[in-house]
């Protein structure tokens, strides 16, 4: 709960705002207000994340199309790779989020390396 | 890429701009759109970068989506733009001076020039108006008017005033 912010202009309560990059408050009456660099640790972090995981005996066609889409690789090359496993894929933290979300729903065993702090929710 | 070509922004790069300022932001996004109304582009010779930012990244909007990138990245972004190339730079970008060995230090080494960055969080106002601050910790989408930054120049090999 915040306390009630008023506009210097006219007086009007003022409400808060974020756009993708931004946030700070704006006067619905008279457009005053401010703005600064919104709080999203996950999207202003510069660190290379790698996912990698554990080569699999006989991967099933969901596995590999699992990988096919996360690698952009067709599934000759995708059943290639989940037979030696390894680092599936080296990127931001926000792109290793999503590919984490994939594995998750398709009951992989992954590790992403540094440790990851963000939540997969 | 959004650098202001076009002539949206006042006081960037542009049909109606004047000289000494780049916009990586989103044309949309308030914090572009208050900064750009700023009276003192171009500062000293030093030339305006306008983006998101961090103690270590800077965010770019780049083809309808944001993209963040390392000093290193940026160095090269910058040293492949003949209006940025070899100029002095200040970084109208949150917190990237925030720490000694942050972006604005590792940019003014790999790019070898001063680097003038805030230490804290950037907050525009509609009048061009800007402070440096701290995020209230009442209400994270004001500033702390108790806790001020300012912009520092960071010299390559670490130097800074």
């Amino acid at each position: 709960m915040t306390d009630k912010i008023y506009c210097e202009k006219c007086q009007s309560e003022m409400i808060d705002f974020e756009n993708e990059g931004s946030c700070g408050m704006t006067c619905p009456n008279c457009g005053w207000g401010w703005a600064t660099t919104k709080h999203d640790p996950i999207k202003l972090d510069a660190n290379l994340y790698e996912i990698a995981i554990e080569g699999l005996a006989n991967p099933s066609i969901d596995f590999i199309k699992v990988v096919s889409k996360i690698r952009g690789c067709n599934f000759i090359e995708a059943k290639t790779f989940l037979l030696q496993g390894g680092i599936l894929q080296k990127s931001n933290a926000s792109i290793i989020k999503e590919t984490a979300k994939l594995l998750e729903q398709g009951k992989f065993t992954y590790r992403i390396t540094p440790n990851f702090p963000y939540s997969l929710d | 890429m959004s650098k202001g070509y076009s002539g949206y922004f006042k006081g960037t790069r542009g049909d109606k701009a004047s000289a000494g300022s780049t916009d990586y932001m989103d044309q949309n996004d308030n914090f572009s759109k208050f900064i750009k109304n700023r009276a003192d582009v171009d500062v000293n010779g030093f030339y305006d970068v306008i983006a998101h930012g961090s103690n270590n990244s800077i965010q770019i909007h780049s083809n309808g989506s944001q993209v963040v990138i390392d000093h290193r990245s940026a160095a090269r972004l910058f040293k492949n733009d003949p209006l940025i190339k070899g100029k002095s730079i200040r970084l109208l970008s949150c917190e990237t001076g925030a720490s000694a060995n942050g972006f604005a230090q590792n940019l003014a080494n790999k790019l070898n020039v001063v680097v003038e960055a805030p230490t804290k969080l950037v907050w525009a106002y509609p009048d061009g108006r800007y402070i440096v601050a701290d995020r209230s910790s009442s209400n994270p989408y004001r500033p702390d008017l108790s806790k001020k930054g300012k912009f520092i120049k960071f010299y390559p090999g670490g130097k800074k005033r």
